[in-house]
Protein backbone atom coordinates (compact mmCIF):
# COMPACT_ATOMS: atom_id res chain seq x y z
CA UNK A 1 0.00 0.00 0.00
CA UNK A 2 1.36 3.42 -0.68
CA UNK A 3 1.23 5.79 2.17
CA UNK A 4 1.70 9.59 1.33
CA UNK A 5 4.74 12.26 3.19
CA UNK A 6 4.52 13.08 6.15
CA UNK A 7 6.00 16.28 6.70
CA UNK A 8 6.99 15.79 10.58
CA UNK A 9 7.83 11.93 9.80
CA UNK A 10 10.28 12.89 7.03
CA UNK A 11 12.20 15.79 9.54
CA UNK A 12 12.27 12.84 12.36
CA UNK A 13 13.49 10.71 9.36
CA UNK A 14 16.57 13.24 9.05
CA UNK A 15 17.93 12.63 12.59
CA UNK A 16 17.84 9.06 12.84
CA UNK A 17 14.49 7.97 14.28
CA UNK A 18 12.20 5.42 12.28
CA UNK A 19 9.37 7.35 12.17
CA UNK A 20 6.98 6.83 9.80
CA UNK A 21 3.75 4.62 7.82
CA UNK A 22 6.91 2.16 6.50
CA UNK A 23 8.70 1.90 10.04
CA UNK A 24 5.16 1.64 11.80
CA UNK A 25 4.02 -1.10 9.63
CA UNK A 26 7.29 -3.46 10.23
CA UNK A 27 7.23 -2.20 14.08
CA UNK A 28 7.92 -5.65 15.82
CA UNK A 29 11.48 -4.90 13.18
CA UNK A 30 12.24 -1.08 14.21
CA UNK A 31 11.39 -1.59 17.88
CA UNK A 32 9.15 0.37 20.42
CA UNK A 33 10.52 4.04 18.77
CA UNK A 34 8.60 3.06 15.40
CA UNK A 35 5.27 2.72 18.03
CA UNK A 36 6.51 6.25 19.82
CA UNK A 37 7.09 8.08 16.56
CA UNK A 38 4.27 6.72 14.68
CA UNK A 39 2.83 8.92 12.63
CA UNK A 40 -0.41 9.70 14.27
CA UNK A 41 1.24 10.10 17.18
CA UNK A 42 4.02 12.23 16.03
CA UNK A 43 0.93 14.79 15.07
CA UNK A 44 -0.48 14.67 17.77
CA UNK A 45 2.35 15.25 19.58
CA UNK A 46 2.72 18.27 17.66
CA UNK A 47 -0.98 19.49 18.29
CA UNK A 48 -0.57 19.24 21.46
CA UNK A 49 2.61 21.57 21.24
CA UNK A 50 0.35 23.87 19.00
CA UNK A 51 -1.91 24.24 21.51
CA UNK A 52 0.33 24.93 24.45
CA UNK A 53 2.37 27.30 22.62
CA UNK A 54 -1.33 29.60 21.39
CA UNK A 55 -2.31 28.96 25.20
CA UNK A 56 0.62 30.64 26.02
CA UNK A 57 0.71 33.50 23.51
CA UNK A 58 -2.64 33.85 24.71
CA UNK A 59 -2.11 34.41 28.14
CA UNK A 60 1.21 36.60 27.80
CA UNK A 61 -0.22 39.64 27.88
CA UNK A 62 -3.46 39.89 29.84
CA UNK A 63 -5.22 43.11 29.08
CA UNK A 64 -8.94 44.52 30.47
CA UNK A 65 -10.25 44.24 26.85
CA UNK A 66 -8.88 41.79 25.08
CA UNK A 67 -6.95 41.50 21.76
CA UNK A 68 -5.92 38.85 19.84
CA UNK A 69 -4.80 35.42 21.26
CA UNK A 70 -6.67 36.29 24.43
CA UNK A 71 -9.45 37.60 22.96
CA UNK A 72 -9.81 33.88 21.10
CA UNK A 73 -9.31 31.98 23.85
CA UNK A 74 -11.90 33.83 25.85
CA UNK A 75 -14.38 33.32 23.27
CA UNK A 76 -13.51 29.33 23.20
CA UNK A 77 -13.49 29.11 26.77
CA UNK A 78 -16.33 31.22 27.56
CA UNK A 79 -18.40 29.28 24.44
CA UNK A 80 -17.61 26.24 25.73
CA UNK A 81 -18.52 26.87 29.32
CA UNK A 82 -21.93 28.11 28.27
CA UNK A 83 -22.46 24.97 26.46
CA UNK A 84 -21.52 22.21 28.77
CA UNK A 85 -23.72 24.43 31.37
CA UNK A 86 -26.15 24.02 28.88
CA UNK A 87 -26.11 20.27 29.10
CA UNK A 88 -25.24 19.58 32.31
CA UNK A 89 -27.24 19.26 35.50
CA UNK A 90 -25.61 22.50 36.88
CA UNK A 91 -27.76 23.53 39.99
CA UNK A 92 -26.26 25.24 43.11
CA UNK A 93 -27.09 24.76 46.98
CA UNK A 94 -26.79 21.01 48.95
CA UNK A 95 -28.69 18.29 47.59
CA UNK A 96 -28.28 19.38 44.33
CA UNK A 97 -25.76 18.28 41.43
CA UNK A 98 -23.42 20.54 40.04
CA UNK A 99 -21.53 19.04 37.44
CA UNK A 100 -19.97 21.44 36.06
CA UNK A 101 -16.66 21.84 38.01
CA UNK A 102 -16.23 17.55 37.17
CA UNK A 103 -16.89 17.96 33.41
CA UNK A 104 -15.72 21.40 32.15
CA UNK A 105 -11.91 20.96 32.00
CA UNK A 106 -11.95 17.73 30.25
CA UNK A 107 -14.59 19.42 27.68
CA UNK A 108 -12.22 21.83 26.92
CA UNK A 109 -9.43 19.58 26.36
CA UNK A 110 -11.63 17.43 24.40
CA UNK A 111 -12.99 20.11 22.15
CA UNK A 112 -9.40 22.22 21.63
CA UNK A 113 -7.95 18.89 21.12
CA UNK A 114 -9.90 17.44 19.11
CA UNK A 115 -10.96 20.16 16.67
CA UNK A 116 -7.08 20.85 16.09
CA UNK A 117 -6.54 17.86 15.16
CA UNK A 118 -9.37 17.19 12.55
CA UNK A 119 -8.14 20.68 11.00
CA UNK A 120 -4.59 19.34 10.67
CA UNK A 121 -5.53 16.71 8.46
CA UNK A 122 -6.41 19.81 6.07
CA UNK A 123 -2.65 20.74 5.54
CA UNK A 124 -0.77 18.91 3.31
CA UNK A 125 1.68 16.90 4.67
CA UNK A 126 0.20 16.45 7.69
CA UNK A 127 -2.58 13.40 8.69
CA UNK A 128 -5.45 13.83 11.47
CA UNK A 129 -4.46 12.01 14.35
CA UNK A 130 -8.08 11.12 15.08
CA UNK A 131 -8.14 9.59 11.37
CA UNK A 132 -6.41 6.34 13.57
CA UNK A 133 -8.58 4.17 15.50
CA UNK A 134 -6.18 4.23 18.81
CA UNK A 135 -6.59 8.01 19.06
CA UNK A 136 -10.50 8.16 19.05
CA UNK A 137 -10.86 5.09 21.24
CA UNK A 138 -8.12 6.41 23.90
CA UNK A 139 -10.42 9.53 24.09
CA UNK A 140 -13.31 7.22 23.98
CA UNK A 141 -12.04 5.55 26.84
CA UNK A 142 -11.56 8.63 28.88
CA UNK A 143 -15.72 9.26 28.53
CA UNK A 144 -16.16 6.16 29.28
CA UNK A 145 -14.70 5.12 32.20
CA UNK A 146 -14.78 8.82 33.81
CA UNK A 147 -18.56 8.94 33.46
CA UNK A 148 -19.28 5.53 35.55
CA UNK A 149 -16.59 7.25 37.81
CA UNK A 150 -19.09 10.23 38.26
CA UNK A 151 -22.47 7.51 38.42
CA UNK A 152 -20.48 6.11 41.50
CA UNK A 153 -19.51 9.28 42.70
CA UNK A 154 -22.95 10.70 42.86
CA UNK A 155 -25.29 7.58 43.21
CA UNK A 156 -23.20 5.66 44.86
CA UNK A 157 -24.20 2.18 44.60
CA UNK A 158 -27.52 2.68 43.43
CA UNK A 159 -25.94 3.20 40.15
CA UNK A 160 -26.15 0.07 39.17
CA UNK A 161 -30.07 0.15 39.45
CA UNK A 162 -29.95 2.26 36.83
CA UNK A 163 -28.48 -1.53 34.69
CA UNK A 164 -31.29 -2.92 35.89
CA UNK A 165 -34.70 -1.39 35.21
CA UNK A 166 -37.75 -0.72 37.03
CA UNK A 167 -39.48 -3.92 37.10
CA UNK A 168 -37.47 -7.34 39.09
CA UNK A 169 -38.96 -9.20 36.82
CA UNK A 170 -37.78 -8.52 33.94
CA UNK A 171 -33.72 -8.12 34.86
CA UNK A 172 -32.69 -10.74 32.87
CA UNK A 173 -34.17 -9.12 29.79
CA UNK A 174 -33.09 -5.61 30.72
CA UNK A 175 -30.14 -5.72 31.77
CA UNK A 176 -27.88 -7.85 28.53
CA UNK A 177 -29.23 -4.68 26.87
CA UNK A 178 -28.45 -1.71 29.05
CA UNK A 179 -24.77 -3.84 28.75
CA UNK A 180 -24.52 -3.76 25.16
CA UNK A 181 -25.67 -0.31 25.21
CA UNK A 182 -23.29 0.83 27.35
CA UNK A 183 -20.64 -1.51 25.33
CA UNK A 184 -21.84 0.17 22.16
CA UNK A 185 -21.35 3.75 23.27
CA UNK A 186 -17.16 2.68 22.88
CA UNK A 187 -17.79 1.51 19.78
CA UNK A 188 -20.21 4.06 18.23
CA UNK A 189 -17.90 7.15 19.81
CA UNK A 190 -15.28 6.14 18.58
CA UNK A 191 -15.39 4.77 15.58
CA UNK A 192 -18.14 7.54 14.68
CA UNK A 193 -15.35 10.35 14.98
CA UNK A 194 -12.65 8.38 13.42
CA UNK A 195 -14.75 6.95 10.18
CA UNK A 196 -15.48 10.51 9.37
CA UNK A 197 -11.72 11.46 9.66
CA UNK A 198 -10.38 8.15 7.61
CA UNK A 199 -13.23 8.82 5.05
CA UNK A 200 -12.65 12.67 4.23
CA UNK A 201 -8.48 11.64 4.18
CA UNK A 202 -8.47 8.74 2.01
CA UNK A 203 -11.08 9.94 -0.65
CA UNK A 204 -8.96 13.00 -1.08
CA UNK A 205 -6.42 10.20 -1.74
CA UNK A 206 -8.32 8.50 -4.25
CA UNK A 207 -9.28 12.22 -5.80
CA UNK A 208 -5.97 13.18 -5.65
CA UNK A 209 -4.84 9.88 -7.87
CA UNK A 210 -7.90 10.20 -9.85
CA UNK A 211 -8.54 13.74 -10.78
CA UNK A 212 -5.41 15.31 -10.61
CA UNK A 213 -3.68 17.13 -8.00
CA UNK A 214 -5.32 20.63 -7.65
CA UNK A 215 -9.13 21.17 -8.32
CA UNK A 216 -10.57 17.88 -7.67
CA UNK A 217 -9.53 16.85 -4.00
CA UNK A 218 -11.10 20.68 -3.41
CA UNK A 219 -15.39 20.48 -2.71
CA UNK A 220 -13.79 17.67 -0.54
CA UNK A 221 -11.47 19.82 1.37
CA UNK A 222 -14.67 22.52 1.95
CA UNK A 223 -16.37 19.79 3.10
CA UNK A 224 -13.74 19.00 5.56
CA UNK A 225 -13.88 22.32 7.08
CA UNK A 226 -17.55 21.62 8.18
CA UNK A 227 -17.07 17.98 8.68
CA UNK A 228 -14.09 18.51 11.13
CA UNK A 229 -15.92 21.05 13.46
CA UNK A 230 -19.33 18.71 13.38
CA UNK A 231 -17.30 15.88 14.51
CA UNK A 232 -15.99 18.12 17.40
CA UNK A 233 -19.26 19.03 18.74
CA UNK A 234 -20.81 15.83 18.29
CA UNK A 235 -18.21 14.12 20.87
CA UNK A 236 -18.36 16.98 23.26
CA UNK A 237 -22.57 16.62 22.60
CA UNK A 238 -22.63 12.58 23.63
CA UNK A 239 -19.42 13.19 26.38
CA UNK A 240 -22.30 15.62 28.15
CA UNK A 241 -24.79 13.61 27.69
CA UNK A 242 -23.31 10.35 29.34
CA UNK A 243 -21.76 12.54 32.02
CA UNK A 244 -25.48 14.13 32.79
CA UNK A 245 -27.13 10.32 32.07
CA UNK A 246 -24.62 9.14 34.27
CA UNK A 247 -25.26 11.37 37.28
CA UNK A 248 -29.03 11.53 36.97
CA UNK A 249 -31.17 9.55 38.81
CA UNK A 250 -33.86 7.57 37.20
CA UNK A 251 -37.95 8.59 37.97
CA UNK B 1 -38.24 -10.31 -6.85
CA UNK B 2 -37.66 -11.99 -10.05
CA UNK B 3 -35.66 -8.73 -10.84
CA UNK B 4 -33.56 -8.91 -8.30
CA UNK B 5 -33.29 -12.88 -8.68
CA UNK B 6 -32.06 -12.46 -12.26
CA UNK B 7 -30.09 -9.40 -10.90
CA UNK B 8 -28.09 -12.24 -8.65
CA UNK B 9 -27.74 -14.72 -11.45
CA UNK B 10 -25.85 -12.18 -14.17
CA UNK B 11 -23.79 -11.48 -11.30
CA UNK B 12 -22.83 -14.99 -10.47
CA UNK B 13 -22.19 -15.34 -14.67
CA UNK B 14 -20.24 -12.38 -14.70
CA UNK B 15 -18.19 -13.95 -11.98
CA UNK B 16 -17.83 -16.95 -13.18
CA UNK B 17 -17.03 -16.14 -16.28
CA UNK B 18 -13.96 -13.97 -15.15
CA UNK B 19 -13.35 -17.13 -13.23
CA UNK B 20 -13.13 -19.49 -16.31
CA UNK B 21 -11.07 -16.71 -18.38
CA UNK B 22 -8.14 -16.80 -16.47
CA UNK B 23 -5.85 -19.41 -16.76
CA UNK B 24 -5.38 -22.26 -13.96
CA UNK B 25 -2.35 -20.35 -11.71
CA UNK B 26 -4.29 -16.76 -12.09
CA UNK B 27 -7.21 -18.45 -10.61
CA UNK B 28 -5.45 -19.92 -7.67
CA UNK B 29 -3.68 -16.37 -6.85
CA UNK B 30 -7.09 -14.88 -7.35
CA UNK B 31 -8.48 -17.60 -4.73
CA UNK B 32 -11.03 -18.95 -7.08
CA UNK B 33 -13.15 -15.60 -6.81
CA UNK B 34 -13.21 -15.23 -3.18
CA UNK B 35 -11.12 -12.36 -3.59
CA UNK B 36 -14.07 -10.54 -6.08
CA UNK B 37 -16.66 -11.84 -4.05
CA UNK B 38 -14.56 -9.58 -1.17
CA UNK B 39 -14.35 -6.35 -3.15
CA UNK B 40 -17.73 -6.99 -4.25
CA UNK B 41 -18.89 -7.07 -0.82
CA UNK B 42 -17.18 -4.15 0.52
CA UNK B 43 -18.69 -2.22 -2.68
CA UNK B 44 -22.33 -3.19 -1.90
CA UNK B 45 -21.88 -2.65 1.47
CA UNK B 46 -21.36 0.64 1.30
CA UNK B 47 -24.14 0.97 -1.50
CA UNK B 48 -26.61 -0.42 0.86
CA UNK B 49 -25.61 1.27 3.70
CA UNK B 50 -25.67 4.75 1.36
CA UNK B 51 -29.50 3.30 0.32
CA UNK B 52 -30.81 4.15 3.53
CA UNK B 53 -28.70 6.48 4.80
CA UNK B 54 -30.17 9.04 1.94
CA UNK B 55 -33.62 8.11 2.63
CA UNK B 56 -33.24 9.27 6.68
CA UNK B 57 -30.92 12.48 5.53
CA UNK B 58 -34.03 12.78 3.05
CA UNK B 59 -36.40 12.87 5.48
CA UNK B 60 -34.21 14.66 7.81
CA UNK B 61 -33.94 17.71 5.52
CA UNK B 62 -37.67 17.57 4.82
CA UNK B 63 -38.39 18.01 7.97
CA UNK B 64 -35.91 20.72 8.82
CA UNK B 65 -37.51 22.60 5.80
CA UNK B 66 -40.67 22.32 6.21
CA UNK B 67 -40.58 23.78 10.22
CA UNK B 68 -37.93 26.54 8.03
CA UNK B 69 -40.88 27.42 6.24
CA UNK B 70 -43.57 27.46 8.57
CA UNK B 71 -41.80 29.57 11.30
CA UNK B 72 -38.39 31.29 9.55
CA UNK B 73 -37.81 32.66 12.89
CA UNK B 74 -36.31 29.75 14.00
CA UNK B 75 -34.48 28.77 11.16
CA UNK B 76 -31.04 28.88 12.58
CA UNK B 77 -31.86 26.56 15.48
CA UNK B 78 -33.28 24.28 13.21
CA UNK B 79 -30.36 24.44 10.76
CA UNK B 80 -27.74 23.19 13.70
CA UNK B 81 -30.43 20.60 14.95
CA UNK B 82 -30.53 19.24 11.43
CA UNK B 83 -26.60 19.18 10.78
CA UNK B 84 -26.42 17.23 13.89
CA UNK B 85 -28.64 15.10 12.95
CA UNK B 86 -27.00 14.57 9.37
CA UNK B 87 -23.22 13.90 10.68
CA UNK B 88 -25.21 10.83 13.75
CA UNK B 89 -27.00 9.52 9.98
CA UNK B 90 -23.96 10.09 8.07
CA UNK B 91 -22.08 7.92 10.59
CA UNK B 92 -24.10 4.94 9.70
CA UNK B 93 -22.44 4.76 5.86
CA UNK B 94 -19.13 5.47 7.33
CA UNK B 95 -19.46 2.32 9.57
CA UNK B 96 -19.87 0.45 6.52
CA UNK B 97 -17.14 2.01 4.94
CA UNK B 98 -14.91 1.74 7.39
CA UNK B 99 -15.85 -2.49 6.78
CA UNK B 100 -15.48 -2.35 3.61
CA UNK B 101 -12.05 -0.56 4.09
CA UNK B 102 -10.97 -3.04 6.43
CA UNK B 103 -12.19 -6.29 4.30
CA UNK B 104 -10.11 -4.62 1.06
CA UNK B 105 -6.93 -3.34 2.91
CA UNK B 106 -6.18 -5.46 5.79
CA UNK B 107 -8.16 -8.54 5.29
CA UNK B 108 -7.15 -9.14 1.37
CA UNK B 109 -3.46 -8.82 1.82
CA UNK B 110 -3.28 -11.37 4.57
CA UNK B 111 -5.48 -13.72 2.69
CA UNK B 112 -3.49 -12.82 -0.17
CA UNK B 113 -0.28 -13.81 1.61
CA UNK B 114 -1.67 -16.85 3.22
CA UNK B 115 -2.35 -18.47 -0.80
CA UNK B 116 1.39 -17.21 -1.23
CA UNK B 117 0.31 -14.85 -4.14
Amino acid sequence: MEHPLFFLCFLLQLLGIPSGPHYYEEASHWGIMAYIFAPHMVNSYFVCILIIVLIKWGLSKREFIPRGGQNFWEFVVESLYDFTKDNVPHEEGPGKINLVPYVFPLIVMFAVYILFSNYLGLIPGFMCPTANINVTLGLTLITIVYYHFLGLRFQGLKYFKQFLGPIPALIPLIAPAEIFGHVGRIISLSVRLFANMMAKESLIGILLVLGGPFLAPLPILALGVLVAFVQMLIFITLSLAYFAGAVEEEH
Amino acid sequence: MKKVLALAVVLVMAGASFAFAADASTQAALGNGFLGLVVLGACLGVGIAAFGCGVGMGHCVQGACEGMARNPEISGKLTVTMILGLAFIEALTLYALVLSFYLVFAKLPSYLALIGA
